[in-house]
């Protein structure tokens, strides 16, 4: 009797420490896969002007804002932000500077109304089919030099670039016609290689 | 205690007193002028804006181009600029062309006609600067910024010169828009 008693009360014990510690309760709650987060897209590759930041401020803001007042989350506050990112300071960002110098280029041709047709030398179509051709091709056509006697390939370099340490470089570029460095002979033509 | 407040107070408003009335250099190599004239001490010192950049330009910026003023700048604009072979031309941002300008110019900013800038080719060739027509058809362009303090314009004068523009074709207006405005002329937003 006395044994039954004491199991009972053991078995009260343990069931009243259970309820009142939940040892699995709180390691739930920190399990990650509980959570339901998202992963932050980069959406800055297919819309440059996306402001994470402001998106985030006004996420903050409607946290911050308690549902009893939704008329907190006031647009003035918001527009600030919005306006302190309209005036582009020329700033040395390849594209920020592309993006003026194209505007530029457009109001030009709208004040001297020497806008070119599409494709034609001088329109925005052929500066860009141009420039695309330019990075492509490197430049269009192979420089060439002749060798004059007396030439080395560092006074060539010396000479073409100003720079002597373009020499490796224009070896590089003649290896098929060049035995060794010294194989020059005055008379050859040789490919400059672009910087 | 309140007077290790105040001393703080006063401490932490201190290095705003300079900055209100700020000694800056006349050029990059003249800080104040300084000389005798018949025993008398005479001084010329300038407060403003940092220099440099915001240095007192020359009068001359490049060796051919000419220095204009205001006659000069309408008369461009009723014979150069109306015919079609000039281009009155602010250098300044865009932001503040498009507050006010003089009437007819037209932005072409200082950043985009520097070295740096890897689109100043196209920009050239839009000026007519490097085209098949030649000289004949590369525009007069006069040039201005916000007065004779600010770098913008004399910067791009030596800019496009030293990429091979012109001198004789480019006029360089140097009392800016402040002078302009000083003296009454009207201004318009820019378009």
């Amino acid at each position: 009797m006395i044994r039954a008693a004491l199991y009972f009360i053991g078995f009260v014990a343990v069931t009243a420490a259970l309820i009142f510690l939940q040892p699995a309760a709180k390691s739930f709650d920190d399990t990650p896969a509980q959570a339901v987060t998202r992963n932050e897209p980069d959406l800055t590759a297919i819309a440059p002007d996306y402001d994470a930041t402001l998106e985030r401020r006004v996420v903050a803001e409607m946290v911050e804002t308690p549902d009893t007042a939704p008329v907190a989350v006031d647009v003035p506050d918001l527009a600030p932000v919005t306006a302190s990112r309209q005036p582009m300071p020329p700033t040395a960002d390849p594209s920020d500077m592309r993006a003026l110098t194209w505007d530029t280029v457009a109001r030009l041709n709208a004040a001297t109304g020497r806008d070119a047709p599409a494709g034609r030398p001088g329109s925005l179509l052929h500066t860009i089919i141009k420039r695309s051709v330019e990075d492509a091709g490197q430049g269009g056509a192979i420089q060439r030099y002749v060798v004059k006697p007396g030439d080395s390939l560092i006074s060539i370099a010396q000479e073409v670039y100003g720079d002597a340490n373009m020499t490796g470089p224009l070896y590089a570029a003649n290896q098929s016609l060049l035995s060794g460095p010294n194989d020059l002979k005055a008379g050859q033509t040789l490919i400059l290689p672009n910087r | 205690m309140r007077n290790f407040l105040c001393l703080m107070a006063a401490t932490a408003f201190l290095p705003s007193v300079p900055a209100l009335a700020q000694d800056s250099a006349i050029t990059p190599d003249l800080p104040r002028f300084e000389t005798n004239l018949s025993g008398l001490a005479v001084s010329v010192t300038r407060t403003g804006p940092n220099c440099p950049p915001a240095c007192i330009e020359p009068l001359y910026v490049m060796d051919g181009v000419q220095t204009v003023a205001e006659l000069d700048v309408i008369e461009f604009l009723d014979v150069t600029a109306s015919n079609g072979t000039g281009l009155l031309v602010d250098t300044r941002a865009q932001t503040d062309f498009a507050k006010a300008t003089l009437p007819g110019a037209v932005s072409v900013p200082a950043a985009t006609v520097s070295p740096e800038n890897p689109y100043r080719g196209d920009l050239l060739a839009a000026l007519g600067f490097g085209g098949q027509g030649g000289s004949a058809s590369t525009y007069t362009l006069l040039v201005f910024d916000q007065n004779a303090a600010s770098p913008e314009a004399a910067q791009a004068v030596r800019d496009l010169v030293q990429a091979g523009y012109p001198a004789d074709k480019i006029l360089y207006y140097r009392a800016g828009i402040d002078g302009w405005t000083a003296l009454g002329l009207s201004t318009q937003p820019g378009t």
